[in-house]
C-alpha cells in the first residue's frame, strides 16, 4: 500500500540481495520526483520516496522502475573480494562529523554536490596531495595539467555516453543572440538551486565537465606512437559527476579533486606501475593510521552496460578501491582506486607502442575531498589529534 | 566422429560466431586477448552464449578460469559428462 509520497513497486522477482545497493543508487536517476529509494520485503519491493509533484505520476514511474530492474536483473554478480585489511582502531570524532563540520565551516554547501572546503579541510587537502606527489616522484612521474572541460568527442570516442550518461554534466553557455541574450538579462532568475531562463537562452553544448581526469591524457596520446614505450603520469584535476539524489556531504559531491597517475605501455608494464602504487599507497596510508581495506569493485555502469562489465570488472580484477572506515556511520567510503583498463583505451584512441602493437593503461586516483572526509571522521577535526605526518604537513592556520 | 570432435565444433561454432572468424581458426591454443574481439567484452559474450547453449550456470569465478578453446573445452567436457 502506498503511501502519501511514497511509492511501493512490487518486482516481479525478487532482486538479488548484492544488487540492492547498486539498484537502489540507480533508482534515484530515473524520474526528477524520486528523492530517495529503499529495497525492501527481501528484494521484493522497491520503496520510493516522492516529491510533490510525482505523486500524479506513479504508474510512470513504477514502469520506470520495473524496467530499470529488467536491465541488470540478470546480472551475474560480481566477485567481491577482500585483498587487504588494515585495522588501526581509530578513536573516532565523538559527534556527528557532517554537522560538525558545518557549524565549524569547514564545509559550506553551496548547492548539492557543490562544497566550499574552510581553512582547515583545505590544508588537510593541500597536505595529503602533497604527500601523493611525493609518491608519484618515486615513480618518476612526469605532471600534465588538465582543463575541467573535456571535449565531447573524446568522451564519444571513449564511451562515455554509452557507459556512464546518467553522471555526465554539461558546459553550457547562451547562445550567440542579441534577442536571446536580451531576453536572459531581463528574465533570468534564480529558482531554489535551479536557474528559471527563457528555454531558448543556452545553446548546444560544446564541452563537457570532465568525469575523470586521465580522459585527457588519452586524447593528448590519440594516434601516436610512445617514444619509449612508456609513460608514467601525474596530474591534479578536477571531475565532475552528477550523482543525483545520491549527491551528500564530501562522501558524494558533484564536483570534486583527484589526484591521478596514470600508466601507459607495455601490459606488463602498466601492471608492475599499479602494483607499485598500490605498495606505496599502503606504506602512505599506514603512515596515515588510515583504517581501511582494499577490495575488488566495478563502475557503476548504466543500465544493461552494467551485466556486461561489472562481472568482467571484479573477475579480472581490473578496478581494486581503497575503502576508508567511517566510525560515525559504521560503513566505508571508496577514497582510491587502482585500475586496469587493459587495452580498452589504446585501442579507441590508437595510442602505439614502437613494436606496433597497442598500449596498454592503468590509473590510479585519490580522491582528495574524501580522503580528508575520511580522515576527519576518524580522527575528529583538531589537528592536534591528527596522524603524526599530517600533522607536521599541514600548515594549521590558528 | 568422437565425442570430444563434436564438442569441438559446437565450441568452435560459437567461438566463430562471437567474435566473427573462422571456425578453422578456432584452435585449442586460442585464448583471451589473443584475437582483437576477444577482449573483456567479448569474453563475456562469449561465455553467455556458451552458456545458453550448454546450459550451464555461469558464475563469476568461472569468469577468469574459461580464458581458452582448451580451458573451455576441457570445462564443458567434465559438465556434459555430469
Amino acid at each position: 500500500m502506498s503511501t502519501a509520497r511514497t511509492l511501493c513497486v512490487a518486482c516481479e522477482r525478487p532482486i538479488p540481495r548484492w544488487l540492492w545497493s547498486d539498484v537502489e543508487s540507480r533508482l534515484v536517476f530515473i524520474d526528477e520526483d524520486i528523492t530517495a529509494a529503499r529495497i525492501v520485503d527481501g528484494g521484493n519491493t522497491m520503496l520510493l520516496t516522492l516529491c510533490p509533484e510525482g505523486d500524479d505520476r506513479r504508474q510512470t514511474i513504477a514502469g520506470r522502475a520495473l524496467r530499470l530492474v529488467g536491465a541488470v536483473q540478470n546480472s551475474i554478480e560480481p566477485r567481491a573480494r577482500i585483498l587487504e585489511e588494515h585495522r588501526t582502531s581509530p578513536p573516532g570524532c565523538g559527534c556527528d562529523i557532517d554537522a560538525l563540520l558545518a557549524e565549524s565551516r569547514e564545509v559550506h554547501r553551496e548547492v548539492a554536490g557543490v562544497a566550499v572546503l574552510g581553512p582547515r579541510l583545505s590544508s588537510l587537502v593541500t597536505a595529503l596531495d602533497a604527500t601523493l606527489v611525493d609518491l608519484a616522484g618515486k615513480l618518476e612521474a612526469v605532471p600534465f595539467t588538465f582543463p575541467a572541460l573535456i571535449d565531447p568527442a573524446l568522451l564519444e570516442r571513449l564511451h562515455a555516453f554509452q557507459y556512464f550518461p546518467h553522471t555526465l554534466g554539461f558546459a553550457a553557455h547562451l547562445r550567440r543572440d542579441l534577442d536571446a541574450l536580451e531576453r536572459f538579462s531581463a528574465a533570468a532568475r534564480t529558482d531554489g538551486d535551479r536557474v528559471d531562463a527563457p528555454a531558448d537562452s543556452f545553446a548546444a553544448p560544446r564541452a563537457l565537465l570532465t568525469p575523470a581526469v586521465c580522459y585527457h591524457l588519452y586524447g593528448y596520446l590519440a594516434n601516436q606512437t610512445l617514444g619509449e614505450g612508456r609513460l608514467v603520469v601525474t596530474s591534479l584535476g578536477k571531475c565532475f559527476r552528477h550523482e543525483a539524489a545520491n549527491m551528500a556531504s564530501l562522501e558524494r559531491l558533484w564536483d570534486f579533486t583527484v589526484r591521478e597517475l596514470v600508466f601507459v605501455g607495455s601490459p606488463e608494464f602498466v601492471l608492475a606501475g599499479r602494483d607499485a602504487v598500490q605498495r606505496l599507497a599502503r606504506e602512505l596510508f599506514a603512515a596515515l593510521a588510515l583504517d581501511h581495506h582494499v577490495e575488488t569493485a566495478h563502475d557503476h555502469f548504466f543500465g544493461a552496460e552494467f551485466r556486461r562489465q561489472a562481472p568482467i570488472q571484479s573477475a579480472f580484477e581490473l578496478k581494486l578501491e581503497v575503502r576508508a572506515t567511517l566510525p560515525h556511520k559504521d560503513t566505508t567510503l571508496a577514497v582510491a582506486s587502482y585500475n586496469y583498463h587493459q587495452d580498452f583505451f589504446g585501442r579507441r584512441m590508437n595510442i602505439r607502442l614502437p613494436d606496433g602493437t597497442i598500449a596498454h593503461t592503468a590509473c590510479a586516483g585519490f580522491g582528495l575531498e574524501r580522503l580528508a572526509y575520511a580522515l576527519v571522521s576518524q580522527f575528529g577535526i583538531d589537528p592536534e589529534k591528527w596522524p603524526t605526518p599530517l600533522r607536521h604537513q599541514a600548515k594549521w592556520p590558528a | 566422429m568422437t565425442g570430444f570432435a563434436q564438442l569441438h565444433d559446437r565450441v568452435a561454432t560459437i567461438v566463430a560466431d562471437t567474435f566473427g572468424i573462422k571456425a578453422a581458426e578456432v584452435v585449442d591454443d586460442l585464448a583471451y586477448g589473443a584475437i582483437a574481439p576477444w577482449d573483456s567484452v567479448g569474453h563475456l559474450d562469449l561465455l553467455v552464449a556458451l552458456e545458453r547453449s550448454f546450459g550451464f550456470a555461469l558464475t563469476s569465478d568461472l569468469i577468469p578460469r574459461l580464458t581458452s578453446v582448451r580451458a573451455i573445452e576441457t570445462y564443458l567436457a567434465d559438465f556434459e559428462a555430469q
